[in-house]
């Protein structure tokens, strides 16, 4: 085997140990100094590659992390909370308004007066609860989004 | 095989526990694979300053994504993948290359393989200023992997400081096999010439 062995073949002998040459490349090996360096370089660079320092891991990393996801579930929980407020106060007002129109109405100033507390109400459920959730919604999709 | 299935059941074992809200059996989860992600998310982004903070994005997205896991790989590599995925994202937002041209670089860069250098030539030998060499090289190596595109440092990374086989690299990074061993090659003959070329520089000096 007169002919160089090329980077791929020096690489797969290096990175299956020497079992991996054939008769023929390992006959050309021991012949050929070129080709020995340039294996001994590679040998150099998969050992160099193998013990470059690991990235130091801070202690307290797992807790961390198990901390932000405590956040995330009370996130959750605080979405799920303001979703019942809001359904509930929609199923209020829906009630109130039948009740109120199914009875022949209020007179007047009480039927107005009602009414408004309880619109007034429910605008504020709705504008407390749902920016909330929405704010929490944005935030917990930031997160799961892959 | 067996083995396989051992950590199958293991991985399966652990994920249940986590999805019962066991923060005992997320904390092992974190701890068993932390030092993969620490590599990858490291290796990938260049020891940038948000690279801590991505790590635990990374953890908090598998918390999240854990009720999806199907077991068709194992574990560590569905958490590598996300890992790898996250980042990419990072980079793509920050518009920074994820391959490069050292893919398809010419035999141009080669050192003159007439005159290899003669003093790494007996490599069975431990002498003093080999030990020297041999950190100066790790020095030389760590600049030039930085050199290196992200998905390349990935690999490099994956296969030789995490001992990750080429179907888990493939799975991973979501390419050939046949991709992935060329990669690697090309990668580890280019950082070679590279650091021999700089050495040969900095002989002449």
């Amino acid at each position: 085997m007169n002919t160089h062995l090329t980077d791929t073949e020096l690489q797969q002998i290096v990175e299956e140990a020497a079992g991996y040459a054939t008769e023929k490349q390992s006959e050309h090996l021991n012949a050929c100094s070129l080709c020995t360096a340039k294996k001994n370089e590679y040998e150099i660079l998969f050992g160099s590659l193998k013990e470059m320092e690991s990235v130091l891991i801070p202690e307290s990393f797992s807790e961390g992390v198990i901390g932000a996801v405590e956040e995330i579930r009370e996130k959750r929980s605080r979405v799920v909370q303001a979703v019942f407020y809001i359904s509930a106060s929609v199923i209020a007002f829906i009630v109130l308004l039948i009740t109120v129109l199914n009875a022949g109405g209020l007179q007047g100033a009480s039927q107005s007066v009602v009414l408004s507390l309880c619109f007034t109400s429910f605008v504020y459920v709705c504008i407390i609860e749902g920016y909330g959730l929405l704010h929490n919604h944005k935030a917990t999709l930031e997160d799961i989004t892959l | 095989m067996l083995g396989q299935n051992v950590n199958n059941d293991k991985d399966r074992e652990l994920v249940e526990q986590v999805l019962k809200r066991d923060d005992e059996a997320f904390r092992v989860l974190i701890k068993d694979n932390q030092r993969l992600v620490f590599s990858i998310v490291f290796k990938m982004l260049n020891n940038n300053a948000d690279s801590k903070d991505v790590c635990q994005d990374i953890f908090i997205k598998v918390y999240q994504s854990l009720p999806g896991f199907n077991f068709n790989s194992k574990l560590s590599t569905w958490i590598a993948r996300i890992a790898y995925n996250t980042c990419i994202n990072h980079l793509r937002k920050h518009k920074i290359q994820l391959l490069d041209d050292v893919i398809h670089s010419s035999d141009e860069e080669r050192i003159d393989e007439n005159n290899p250098i003669d003093f790494i030539e007996d490599t069975n030998a431990i002498r003093p200023d080999k030990v020297l060499y041999l950190n100066e090289m790790k020095q030389h190596l760590e600049v030039e992997m930085q050199l290196l595109s992200p998905v390349l440092r990935t690999i490099l990374v994956l296969y030789h400081q995490e001992e990750r086989s080429y179907e888990e690299i493939a799975e991973i990074v979501k390419i050939p096999i046949g991709t992935v061993k060329s990669y690697l090659f090309r990668a580890r003959s280019n950082l070679k010439n590279s650091i021999l070329k700089k050495y040969k520089k900095e002989d002449l000096l």
